[in-house]
């Protein structure tokens, strides 16, 4: 298989070889990326679920929350998932035990919307407009959750 | 203090379980992106992608950075805007265009299987990125037409998204 793959392949000797190595590389640095980033988040939420914390934080933001049909716990994932990260913020939801919709919801609006701090810096240097992305993107993490709760 | 260092506990055990969980998802995906990347795979989702490119008003030069962003995501594609803009005079209100939609939808077969790993609906999730990166992209082309409009182009002469 490989050797007939090398002779067909455009870039590079043994694509599959070379994918599979290439690939579980990048597995482990996002492994990395995410022991350093999910560990936090879910060690911090499940403490301050513990402590009773996580309960007021929750009761404030319900009201909010309640726009995308989701519990009051999740602001503090968005919150998190914001600023930190996407998995920083998925991690942070997993001490809430959130249902099917809620985890589509949550989900939704954090992929459209997450690590603002790093990518708003790598979006300016490749010469973008960064405020209007960040608008963008946070206008549409709000409207799509609204969506989504309303449609599911 | 028990119960703090039970809730360490519990939060790092739990934190590993979903690290593995993502894990064994997520690595098939980077395995058939780098494949996809080695055999030119991305070149050729590239040539179907520029319809979308021209939907959007976007000069064909920026369909690479496209497909870069929408597939493997926004640090690869800001990599790709670099390396095209490099050489060749690419006006900074397209490539804002750009990442508006890149932006909302990026790293599509990523973040969906990692949504999927904990539970939600990646389907869903990926239609509804879409949907508002689409909307949302549109949107702002409408905004800079209606600038344009009223201020005239002599007022917006095109600035260059690199060499400020």
């Amino acid at each position: 298989m490989l050797q007939h793959s090398t002779q067909q392949a455009p870039a590079g000797e043994r694509p599959l070889a070379v994918a599979v190595s290439r690939g579980l590389r990048a597995t482990g640095r996002v492994l990395l990326d995410l022991a350093r980033t999910m560990l936090p988040a879910m060690i911090a939420v499940t403490v301050l679920d513990r402590s009773g914390w996580l309960a007021r934080l929750a009761a404030l933001a319900a009201p909010a929350m309640a726009w995308f049909g989701l519990p009051g716990g999740t602001a503090l994932a968005l919150l998190i998932g914001n600023v930190v990260g996407l998995y920083s913020g998925v991690a942070a939801a997993i001490p809430l035990g959130l249902d099917y919709k809620e985890w589509t919801i949550l989900g939704t609006m954090l992929a459209i919307s997450h690590a603002h701090p790093v990518e708003a810096s790598i979006i300016a240097r490749a010469g973008a407009n960064t405020w209007a992305v960040l608008a963008a993107r946070l206008a549409a993490s709000a409207a799509a959750g609204w969506l989504l709760s309303q449609l599911l | 203090m028990s119960w703090l260092v039970d809730a360490i506990a519990t939060g790092t055990w739990q934190g590993l379980l979903m690290l593995l969980r993502v894990a064994l998802f997520i690595a098939p995906v980077l395995i058939a992106l780098e494949w996809a990347k080695a055999t030119g795979w991305l070149g050729r989702l590239t040539a179907r992608l520029e319809p979308l490119c021209r939907r959007l008003d976007l000069p064909g030069e920026l369909a690479p950075a496209l497909t870069a962003g929408t597939v493997l995501g926004v640090i690869l594609g800001s990599g790709v805007v670099l390396e095209t803009t490099r050489d060749r005079h690419v006006p900074r209100h397209h490539v804002t265009l750009l990442f508006v939609f890149v932006g909302i939808f990026h790293a599509m077969f990523e973040e969906t299987v990692a949504v999927f790993a904990i539970g939600g609906n990646g389907f869903i999730m990926v239609l509804t990125r879409f949907a508002f990166a689409a909307a949302a992209a549109l949107l702002y082309r409408a905004w800079l037409g209606y600038r344009l409009r009223t201020l005239g182009s002599a007022a917006l002469a095109p600035r260059p998204a690199r060499g400020r």
